[in-house]
């Protein structure tokens, strides 16, 4: 590829040439072949350059998106599988409790514990071997919340725009009540646009009834549109608030 | 000629464009578990469906993203022939070699198997750019990356303290040579 042949295709590309100039750079397309596939390769190359790096924002939502679904189904499985024979215990577990309790809290407000639901989160990937993702992913998991904040913050200085960190940190915060700093990374996650923005929105609700704040726990809550996947949740919440 | 009818899970390719959690959900929920039980008849477990589905996922994104996928056969037929082939890939690289492999009654058209073929190259072509962008030097990645990151090549350019005219140059050189690493590339001649 020759020299003056890139910058007369970054030129044509960049609209910066005369008509008469375009005139005979399309021209030559036409008739030179050689020409033709040089110019073609370096489209498809800046086409790429393009994907990586306009796109980047969009593809690592997806991919966090994708993650998150992903670990959601195939957690689901195992955990089904592994816990299959003491469902039939639980149930009456679940019965017994559920009839003490209608019996004596039936007027009481709800609570941040009957809510909160902590899923497993899975920080590390195939071939990602980084030592503080699975610290942090290791605290998370066994419930050590006040470590996993530590790790989950040097993982956000490292990569502040990763909205999904964001939200463990939030979790984790709320759960050993460091509220303030929990709204923090929950609220800038309802600004943006990715995938977790209900979910945060769900938590800033549970971190106000956590502090026994209903009506800001409900005001919270009305901000979860009819189409967002923790509507019917927050919904139920609204409902007895 | 006259052009192929778009089938009815284009819907399901633009819900994968939006990023809509719903329509991955039902992705997994729907298709999932063929490939899981595929990949546990051919020597693999359920981990490996997991990362294979997800990498398969990505594909797809691309593709509808950049080549503007318009999909003229069933989602789950598409879908199932990627995940297929890139485990088969995986298991000739991980050099097992006394697999089983059963094939299972799929249906493949001829579309279905040019949108997987299409949707292959696209993936090995991005993976080889990432190769060879990762052996430029370290000015022209800089640069590179400056100028598509802020789209105005002015702004890039005052921001390096040079002229236009000059910061434009040193891209298009940078461009080209990052085209013939590619082109000369061994992986670039197995590359159709």
């Amino acid at each position: 590829m020759l020299e003056k042949d890139v910058e007369l295709f970054e030129a044509y590309l960049s609209e910066v040439l005369t008509n008469a100039e375009k005139n005979n750079f399309e021209q030559r397309l036409s008739s030179d072949a050689e020409f033709k596939t040089a110019f073609n390769a370096y489209k498809n190359t800046t086409r790429l350059l393009e994907q990586k790096f306009n796109a980047e924002e969009d593809l690592n939502a997806f991919k966090a998106n994708l993650n998150k679904q992903s670990n959601a189904y195939f957690n689901k499985e195992v955990t089904r599988k592994k816990t299959f024979s003491l469902y039939k215990y639980a149930a009456v577990a679940i019965l017994l409790i559920s009839a003490i309790g209608f019996y004596f809290m039936n007027s009481s407000q709800p609570e941040y514990v009957d809510y909160a639901q902590i899923d497993s989160i899975a920080l590390t990937q195939r071939g990602n071997t980084d030592e503080l993702a699975k610290k942090a992913e290791h605290a998370y998991n066994t419930k050590s919340f006040k470590n996993a904040t530590i790790y989950l913050e040097e993982l956000i200085q490292q990569d502040p725009t990763n909205e999904e960190l964001k939200l463990y940190n939030g979790i984790a915060l709320i759960e050993i009540d460091a509220f303030d700093k929990a709204f923090e990374n929950l609220i800038s996650i309802t600004e943006g646009s990715s995938a977790f923005k209900y979910e945060a929105q769900w938590y800033i609700a549970l971190a106000y009834l956590k502090q026994k704040q209903y009506n800001h726990a409900k005001a919270a809550l009305e901000k979860i549109p009819s189409n967002a996947p923790e509507y019917s949740k927050a919904d139920k919440l609204l409902s007895k608030l | 000629m006259a052009t192929p009818k778009i089938h009815e899970d284009q819907k399901i390719i633009d819900g994968l464009l939006h990023n809509s959690p719903l329509v991955i959900k039902s992705i997994y929920d729907r298709y999932a578990p063929k490939v899981v039980n595929f990949i546990k008849q051919n020597s693999g477990n359920e981990s490996d469906a997991q990362d294979i589905i997800q990498e398969v996922l990505i594909m797809i994104y691309n593709q509808a993203k950049f080549k503007n996928l318009k999909l003229t056969c069933p989602f789950d037929a598409y879908f199932f022939l990627l995940c297929k082939r890139k485990w088969f890939n995986e298991l000739k690289k991980s050099s097992l070699k006394e697999v089983t492999i059963s094939e299972e009654i799929v249906s493949t058209d001829e579309s279905t198997s040019k949108h997987a073929f299409e949707t292959e190259l696209e993936e090995e072509q991005q993976h080889l750019f990432d190769l060879m962008f990762e052996r430029l030097g370290n000015a022209c990645k800089e640069l590179l990356k400056m100028t598509f990151k802020i789209s105005s090549m002015e702004k890039v350019a005052e921001n390096l303290g040079v002229s236009y005219a000059y910061a434009r140059k040193k891209k298009s050189l940078c461009i080209g040579e990052l085209t013939k690493m590619i082109q000369t590339s061994k992986e670039f001649k197995q590359l159709k």
